[in-house]
C-alpha cells in the first residue's frame, strides 16, 4: 500500500462509525484517568487492554491509543490546577502552571497546556508520517540477528536511561525477559518453567501481567496511602465564565508562540525516538529550552507562560518518536509501548517491517487516533475543567474498591480463568514491591514484551549465521553502541562515587 | 526490605537455572544466556543491599513488623488479603456475587461509608460489569462453584 493511498484510509477509518466512538469514549477515559493522581497513562493502557479481545484492530487501536493520548492533557490539568500532576511526565508543568494559578490565571495555564498538547501531539504525528519512507527502507536491512541485538540495545537503554538505578533496572529487565521464557518453547515443544502447572504452557498471559504491574500496583499504593490522593481537597476552584474566558486566552497564546512549540516538539519528538527516555525528561529538556530561548528568563518559575508551553507540547510529542521504532521494530521503548505493542499483539496487528511497508493504513490510522483523540481531549478539557477536576476528590478508600474489581474482571475476561486473576496478583505485589524498592518497572515490561522476540530471534539468528551472527555488520554496530553505552554509565557512576568520597574526606 | 526481596528473586533465578540445566539445549540456551548476568546482577545488588542495611537494626524493624507496630506493612498485608478474600469468593460465589460482596465489605466496613451508600455503589458498578462484559462483550463472567456443581459442571 503507498503512503497517500494509506493516508487516505487512515483518516478514513479513523472518522469512521466503526471506529470514533471508541476514539471518542477512550480519549474521555484517558483524561479522567490523567487528572485523577498516581493513575498513569500506563494504568489507563492497561485498563483498556482486556475489552481488545474481540473487537476489530481499527477499534481497538482507536480505543487504546485514545486513552493513552489524553492522559498527559488531563495530568497537566491537576498540575496547573492543584500542583499535583496526574502523571509524571507533566511534572516539568509544575514549575509555572501553579505559580500561574496563584496569580489568577488557572484558565491561562490550563488553555494554554490542553493546546500545546494537542499541537505537540500533531507535530509528533506528523513527524512520524515523514519518518515512513525511511522507516521502510531502514526495515529491509534487519532480519532476526539485527532485531536481537536491537531488542537488547533498547533494553539496556530502558534500564540505563529510566529514573531508576541501573543495577535494579538491568535485574528487572533480564528478570522481565526470563518471565517471557516461562511456557512451551515452540522449538523443541519442552516445557519450561511450568512447575507443572497446565495453565503456564502458553507462557504468563500478557493481560493480567499489565494489569497487575501498573493497575493493581497502583491500587496498592493508594490503598497503603489510604485517603491521600493529594491536591483535590485545597483546590482553588475557579468561576466558570473566568475560566472560560482565561482558557481561550490561553489556547490562543500557545498558537501566538508557535515556534516556541514546534522546537518543544522537535525536542519531544526525537527523544521519543530513543527507546527509554521517556516523555518526562523531554518535558524537562523541552522546559529548559524553552527558558534558555526566552526574553523573559527571570520570570521562568515563576509563572511563565512559556513554560508551560514547551513542556506540555513536548509531552505529547514524544508519542510519535516513540512508536516509530515501536512500529517499525517491535522495539517498545517505553512501558506505555510495551502494552501498547501487547494491546496490537492481542488485535493480531503484526509489528515490524509489514507495517510500515505492507500496512501503513494502520500507522496512518494511529496517527489521526493520536491527533484526533488530543482534539477531543482538549475540547472535552476547556468544558469540562472544574467537572473533571472534581474527579480529584474521590477518596482512595472509595476509588480502590471500584478500580480493584474492574481490573480483576479484566484479568479473568481474557482467558475466562481465575488463574490469571492469581497472576494479577501476584504481579501487582510484585509492581508494588518495585515501586517501593526502586526497581524499574518498565523495564521488567519491555524484558517480558522483548521476551519472545530475543528468544525467537536469537535461534533464527544462530539457525542462518551460527555464532558468528554478532560479526555482521549491523548487528557488530549495535552491540558495540550497547557495550560502549553500558560502559560509558558504569564508569560514570564509578567516578561520581569516587567524587562523593573524596569531596566526603 | 530490599535484602529479603533481592535474596527471593536470587533463590527463584537459582532454582530456574538449575530446572534449565535440565531441559534439551536449544530451549536452556536463551534463558541460560539470560540467567547468566541476571544472577551476576543479583549478587552485586545483594552485596550493596547487604552493605545500606548495616546501618539498619534489623532486628528491631522486624519485631515492629511482628508485633504489628508497622502501619503500611500491615495495610500491605491486608490488601493482599482483601484481593485473595475476593479471588475466593469470585471461585466459590461467582463473579459477580464475589464483586458486589467485596465491594460492600470494603466500603461499609473499612472504609467507614453510609450503609446506602455502600449498597448502591456496590450494586451500581456490579450492574455496571455486568452490562458491559455481558451484554457489551459478551463474556461470560465466572458463575462460582456451588452454582456449576449445581448445574452438574465444574472447574474455574
Amino acid at each position: 500500500m503507498g503512503i497517500i493511498e494509506g493516508l487516505v484510509s487512515g483518516f478514513f477509518q479513523a472518522i469512521s462509525l466503526e471506529v470514533f466512538p471508541f476514539l471518542l469514549v477512550g480519549a474521555v477515559f484517558g483524561l479522567l484517568i490523567g487528572v485523577i493522581p498516581g493513575l498513569s497513562g500506563h494504568f489507563a493502557m492497561a485498563m483498556v487492554i482486556p475489552f481488545l479481545y474481540g473487537m476489530e484492530p481499527g477499534a481497538g487501536i482507536a480505543f487504546l491509543l485514545g486513552a493513552h493520548s489524553t492522559v498527559a492533557q488531563g495530568g497537566g490539568l491537576t498540575a496547573i490546577l492543584f500542583s499535583t500532576p496526574g502523571t509524571g511526565q507533566n511534572a516539568a508543568t509544575l514549575l509555572d502552571g501553579p505559580p500561574m494559578r496563584d496569580q489568577g490565571l488557572a484558565g491561562l495555564a490550563t488553555g494554554a497546556a490542553l493546546a500545546s498538547c494537542f499541537l505537540g501531539a500533531a507535530f509528533g504525528a506528523v513527524a512520524l508520517a515523514l519518518l515512513i519512507p525511511v522507516l521502510q527502507q531502514v526495515v529491509l536491512f534487519f532480519g532476526p540477528p539485527e532485531i536481537f541485538v536491537l531488542a537488547i540495545l533498547a533494553l539496556t537503554f530502558v534500564a540505563v536511561l529510566g529514573k531508576e538505578d541501573l543495577t535494579r533496572s538491568m535485574i528487572a529487565g533480564l528478570s522481565g525477559l526470563l518471565l517471557a521464557m516461562v511456557g512451551l518453547d515452540n522449538v523443541t515443544n519442552q516445557e519450561r518453567f511450568t512447575f507443572g502447572l497446565f495453565e503456564l504452557r502458553d507462557g504468563l498471559s500478557l493481560v493480567p501481567v499489565i494489569l497487575g504491574l501498573f493497575a493493581v500496583a497502583e491500587m496498592f499504593d493508594l490503598w497503603v496511602r489510604r485517603g491521600s490522593l493529594p491536591g483535590g481537597l485545597h483546590a482553588n476552584r475557579l468561576s466558570a465564565k473566568e475560566t472560560q474566558k482565561q482558557i481561550f486566552q490561553g489556547i490562543g497564546a500557545a498558537f501566538k508562540h508557535w515556534w516556541l512549540v514546534l522546537r518543544c516538539s522537535a525536542i519531544g519528538a526525537t527523544m521519543g525516538l530513543i527507546p527509554g527516555l521517556g516523555s518526562a525528561p523531554a518535558a524537562f529538556v523541552a522546559y529548559g529550552h524553552a527558558k534558555q530561548s526566552s526574553k523573559n528568563k527571570d520570570t521562568f518559575g515563576k509563572g511563565n507562560i512559556e513554560g508551560v508551553i514547551g513542556s506540555e507540547a513536548a509531552n505529547d510529542a514524544v508519542e510519535g518518536g516513540a512508536l516509530a521504532s515501536t512500529l517499525a521494530f517491535g522495539i517498545p521503548g517505553s512501558s506505555s509501548m510495551g502494552i501498547l505493542l501487547a494491546g496490537l499483539f492481542i488485535l493480531g496487528v503484526e509489528t515490524g517491517p509489514n507495517i510500515v511497508t505492507y500496512n501503513v493504513d494502520i500507522v496512518f490510522l494511529m496517527l489521526f487516533t493520536i491527533i484526533i483523540g488530543n482534539l477531543i481531549g482538549t475540547v472535552v478539557g476547556l468544558f469540562l475543567v472544574n467537572p473533571l477536576s472534581r474527579a480529584t476528590s474521590l477518596r482512595a478508600s472509595i476509588l480502590v474498591p471500584i478500580l480493584l474489581v474492574i481490573v480483576f474482571t479484566g484479568a479473568f475476561a481474557v482467558n475466562r480463568s481465575g488463574f490469571d486473576i492469581g497472576v494479577a496478583i501476584v504481579f501487582g505485589v510484585l509492581g508494588y514491591l518495585m515501586k517501593e524498592l526502586g526497581y524499574s518497572r518498565a523495564a521488567l515490561l519491555i524484558g517480558f514484551v522483548l521476551g519472545f522476540a530475543v528468544d525467537k530471534n536469537l535461534y533464527l539468528a544462530l539457525q542462518l549465521s551460527g555464532p558468528y551472527f554478532l560479526l555482521d555488520p549491523i548487528p557488530l554496530t549495535l552491540a558495540i553502541i550497547t557495550l560502549a553505552f553500558l560502559g560509558y554509565n558504569v564508569w560514570t557512576i564509578i567516578r561520581d562515587k569516587r567524587r562523593a568520597k573524596d569531596n566526603a574526606r | 526490605m530490599e535484602l529479603y526481596f533481592i535474596v527471593v528473586v536470587g533463590l527463584i533465578v537459582a532454582a530456574a537455572f538449575i530446572s534449565a540445566s535440565s531441559y534439551e539445549f536449544v530451549s536452556a540456551r536463551t534463558p541460560i544466556v539470560i540467567m547468566v548476568p541476571l544472577m551476576i546482577l543479583i549478587g552485586v545488588q545483594f552485596v550493596r543491599a547487604k552493605k545500606a542495611s548495616r546501618s539498619v537494626d534489623v532486628r528491631s524493624v522486624l519485631s515492629t513488623v511482628t508485633k504489628g507496630d508497622n502501619k503500611t506493612f500491615n495495610r500491605a498485608v491486608g490488601f493482599i488479603g482483601w484481593m485473595v478474600l475476593l479471588l475466593a469468593l469470585i471461585v466459590v460465589a461467582g463473579h459477580y456475587v464475589g464483586i458486589a460482596a467485596l465491594m460492600f465489605i470494603l466500603l461499609k466496613f473499612v472504609s467507614k461509608e453510609e450503609m446506602f451508600f455502600s449498597l448502591a455503589l456496590s450494586a451500581g458498578v456490579t450492574l455496571v460489569i455486568f452490562m458491559l462484559f455481558e451484554l457489551g462483550f459478551d463474556v461470560e463472567l465466572h458463575r462460582g462453584a456451588i452454582f456449576k456443581i449445581w448445574a452438574g459442571d465444574a472447574g474455574l
